[in-house]
């Protein structure tokens, strides 16, 4: 190692100022999710995003087809959504429990970072992904499936679709927040995903589900969104569909916060207790 | 020793105590508390390099913890750059670097220089300084031609090095680093090493937990020994060296050795202390007399029909200072540590 | 030990081995009974729409299919996941080194992974029982574990080729993501080969699920006895073994001269 003078820093850091907090949003977000989410790889993203949700979309369709006689293009639209949601769901747990993994909680902690800057940033990227996927999705199902998306209508639909990859990352982010605690984050995010196929409209309408379940779906991110996409799809303007929207955005909004709580939460009882001590 | 730059100190602790409060057994828990450090205080001077030396299990990384803010005291105070770590932590964390060993603590998928712009953000290192202060340190501690690399493929020398080049990258005053050479190749430490003592010529004040006493003989300014939880000693190498200097050592290699003949040794009235050291076939007693005693021909003849292999008489080191104070200091721990399980 | 009967020992031991391996392991307590689960759920209100919701063979039908498919993720994922685990322990490099012969380790591997699948219908068929009402029934129940074993079989000489294959391939478990879905589509475990287009018939025939779902829906609510489903099953499962270990002594020749085994 050199002998050279470091100098010193002409402007002192400093973490607390808002332009910091925004750029860790922002440039920040970008690098964690390189670091953390273990698919972001081409050999292994198009595969698992882009390969096997082709299939799923196509299983489903030709599964729900038959068993119903609905038009494939329902089936179509659900998993399209769905499959977008995924990568919101895998991809925030991955972005939180990964940092056990590496072992760099403790040296992220250590810093004056903002947390709320820290922890929202690393949406940003997988509302971006989950966008990519599901336009891949409606290409497959527009190519396969006759799946037609009524013209004038593709803002709609964009907004429905960002509005629910978001809430869907914010319950992937309480999963990873979880997982931080309790145990191997990526058990939970797959029960998540399989629960949504069952619960949220993707393959099954809503209303034919019994009661509880119906409750259960609502409760859930994802179903709200999906049904604006489906209207919006069919012709809806925001005005219809505006309503649903807010619903899913308001759901995101909760599970955002509760993931971010949850933490906070456990950074301050690690202090306490050494809790999250992953050396 | 370089001039302090202020007269209060950098790093203060004053009474330091952690407290677990964990469980034992599977059946019925029964929840005890650990004493992890009880009761820790010193001072660091600006521009001092500070060591805190002792075994495994002594508490270090927990006092080092609680300097750094990680961990709340269950009593006491401590400050840093006069800021108290429990009720001023943004300010603390602001003006401390961290740097621990080890093969973990980076983000192996991105590449070194996207690790450190990414603690470059968390710092708030000022944008308009931040390529050329990443460009700086990189080349501080020799990794260019490699910052593009991905951290997966570094060596264990290069990751220690990208974890201080990470500790500096806001200009901290102070400088934190939880047992930095583990696992680094005789080469790597050394190199280690010498990094450090450039920060310290350069002003920065520097906290190093170690459990190689010749590294912090060779390194620090001033030492705290630190065993069971509190300081056993604390002062500079020459000062820890006194308590023993004028002492004789006389290393005696034996094979298969007694207790009971141990204990005879031990029983002699010129015999100081003895502290043994085991090693694959044999083991070595390091027996302290007063200076200058001629005793050796006395210790083999109360070793009665041991295997004799080396006899060396030699002047005392700072480790055998060392080693003598974690002897005599375990023994009270073990018995006062048996008595706090709740 | 030596001959025939050390080596049907050495993949018993390994095959037992794997299964408890399995018991212990949580991604396969979700993809051999919770992830069935759920699909036979949704497979069966499907079907309730579409207005068979009296139909005990539908229900019966939906629930062997899910479950199949059960078996093949398990079969799949405990093929990739073998070799991926291996790389991660570092044992890969051990076992190929290792002087009893590895394809017969791989071999009850994958058996032990097709054997554990089948929680998969038990637990779907539980689950149907239990919440949907349905009703079991078998047409030969004499012939029903021939199935059953028949279909382990061939789906772990499947399994075995996958493995293989897989053993170069540093991601193999993104490429078992990707062979879920299709599979299940191609050999008709839900939805009845004749209703998809008819290229794909050829293709279901080289594939164990098909004959080995064939086989078991035959033996529980076929008309007939369903002898070639079961024959055919052993035959591709020769078939599959034969053409795993020409693959695999290829495969490792290619890792010892590209020091690639060790990869982690």
């Amino acid at each position: 190692m050199t002998a050279i003078a470091l100098p010193r820093l002409q402007t002192p850091a400093h973490a607390g100022s808002l332009r910091a907090s925004l750029r860790l949003f922002w440039y920040g977000g970008r690098i964690s999710y390189t670091a953390l989410f273990n698919w972001a790889r081409p050999s292994i993203y198009i595969p698992t995003l882009i390969g096997a949700p082709t299939f799923q979309i196509l299983f489903f369709a030709t599964l729900g087809n038959y068993a119903t006689g609905l038009d494939p293009a329902y089936f179509a639209i659900g998993n399209s959504v769905q499959v977008s949601a995924m990568s919101g769901i895998y991809g925030m747990t991955m972005a939180i429990a990964n940092e056990r993994w590496f072992g760099t909680l403790h040296a992220v902690l250590a810093t004056p970072a903002n947390r709320a800057a820290l922890f929202g940033g690393r949406f940003v990227p997988f509302i971006a992904n989950g966008l990519i996927v599901s336009i891949y999705g409606f290409t497959i199902s527009w190519i396969f499936l006759g799946v037609r998306i009524a013209p004038g209508s593709l803002g709609v639909v964009a907004l429905g679709l960002v509005v629910t990859v978001f809430s869907c990352s914010a319950i992937g982010a309480l999963q990873g927040s979880l997982s931080l605690r309790l145990r191997d984050g990526l058990f939970g995010a797959n029960m998540l995903v399989f629960v949504f196929l069952l619960f949220c409209g993707v393959n099954i309408p809503l209303e034919t589900l019994p009661g509880w379940m119906q409750a259960i779906g609502n409760a859930l991110p994802f179903t709200h969104g999906l049904q604006a996409v489906r209207q919006a799809i069919g012709g809806a303007g925001l005005g219809e569909v505006g309503g649903l929207i807010a619903i899913e955005l308001g759901i995101g909004v909760a599970y955002a916060l509760a993931a971010f709580a949850l933490f906070r939460r456990l950074e301050t009882s690690s202090r306490r207790n050494a809790t999250l001590d992953v050396r | 020793m370089r001039a302090p730059v202020t007269d209060s100190p950098a790093i203060e602790a004053i009474d330091l105590v952690r407290t677990y409060r964990t469980h034992t057994g599977v059946i019925r828990r029964r929840p005890i508390s650990v004493e992890a450090v009880r009761g820790i205080s010193f001072q660091v001077r600006s521009g001092e390099l500070f060591g805190l030396l002792g075994p495994n299990g002594a508490g270090k990384t927990t006092t080092i913890k609680m300097l750094i803010t990680l961990l709340l005291p269950t009593a006491g105070t401590a400050r840093v750059m006069g800021f108290d770590v429990v009720r001023d932590t943004t300010a603390v964390r602001q003006r401390i670097g961290y740097v621990f060993g080890g093969d973990r603590g980076l983000y192996d998928r991105v590449s070194g220089i996207d690790n450190l712009r990414y603690f470059a953000e968390l710092y708030g290192v000022d944008p308009g300084e931040q390529a050329r202060r990443i460009a700086a340190l990189i080349e501080l501690v020799g990794l260019e031609g490699r910052q593009k690399e991905k951290v997966e493929g570094y060596s264990r020398g290069m990751r220690q090095r990208l974890h201080i080049a990470r500790g500096l990258l806001h200009d901290p005053e102070v400088l934190f680093l939880d047992e930095p050479s583990i696992g680094l190749d005789p080469v790597g430490a050394r190199e280690l090493r010498q990094t450090v003592k450039t920060l310290v010529d350069a002003g920065k004040t520097v906290l190093m937990t170690t459990h190689y006493m010749f590294e912090a003989d060779a390194l620090c300014d001033r030492i705290a020994v630190i065993n069971g939880g509190r300081i056993v000693a604390l002062g500079t190498g020459e000062d820890l060296k006194r308590d023993v200097a004028n002492r004789t050592i006389v290393e005696i290699e034996t094979f298969g050795v007694t207790p009971e003949a141990i204990d005879r040794v031990r029983a002699d009235p010129e015999v100081i202390a003895v502290n043994t050291e085991e090693r694959e076939q044999s083991e070595i007693l390091l027996v302290q007399s007063a200076q200058g005693l001629q005793i050796t021909q006395r210790l083999l003849g109360l070793l009665g029909d041991t295997r004799i292999g080396k006899v060396v008489a030699r002047e005392p080191t700072l480790e055998d200072a060392y080693v003598h104070l974690i002897a005599t200091s375990g023994e009270e721990a073990s018995a006062t540590r048996a008595a706090s399980v709740a | 030990m030596n001959g025939a009967r050390g080596s049907l020992r050495l993949v018993w031991t390994v095959w037992v081995f794997t299964m408890k391996a399995f018991m212990a392991s949580e991604f396969f307590l979700l993809t051999a009974v919770l992830q069935p689960v759920i699909f036979a759920s949704i497979a069966f209100f499907l079907f309730r729409i579409g207005g068979d919701a009296a139909g005990e063979h539908t229900l019966l039908y939906a629930a062997l299919g899910t479950g199949m498919m059960g078996v093949w993720s398990t079969t799949l994922f405990g093929a990739g996941g073998a070799i991926a685990w291996q790389r991660w322990e570092g044992t890969l490099e051990l076992l190929v080194a290792a002087p009893r012969r590895y394809d017969l380790v791989l071999a009850g591997q994958t058996l032990g992974a097709s054997t554990f699948g089948f929680y998969s219908v038990i637990a779907t068929l539980a689950w149907g029982m239990v919440l949907f009402g349905m009703p079991l029934r078998a047409s030969f129940p004499v012939l029903l574990p021939v199935a059953l074993l028949a279909a382990i079989i061939a789906l772990g000489a499947m399994g075995m080729l996958i493995a293989t294959s897989f053993v170069l391939y540093r991601h193999a478990n993104a490429l078992s993501n990707l062979l879920e879905y299709p599979v299940w589509i191609v050999t008709g475990l839900v939805v009845p080969l004749a209703t998809l287009p008819a290229w794909i018939g050829p293709i279901s025939w080289l594939l164990a699920p098909t004959w080995g779902m064939e086989a078991i829906r035959g033996a529980t609510i076929g008309s007939a006895p369903p002898w070639l489903p079961i024959v055919l099953c052993m035959v591709l499962a020769v078939v599959y073994w034969l053409l795993a270990r020409v693959v695999l002594v290829y495969v490792l020749n290619k890792a010892r001269r590209d020091a690639t085994l060790s990869l982690a």
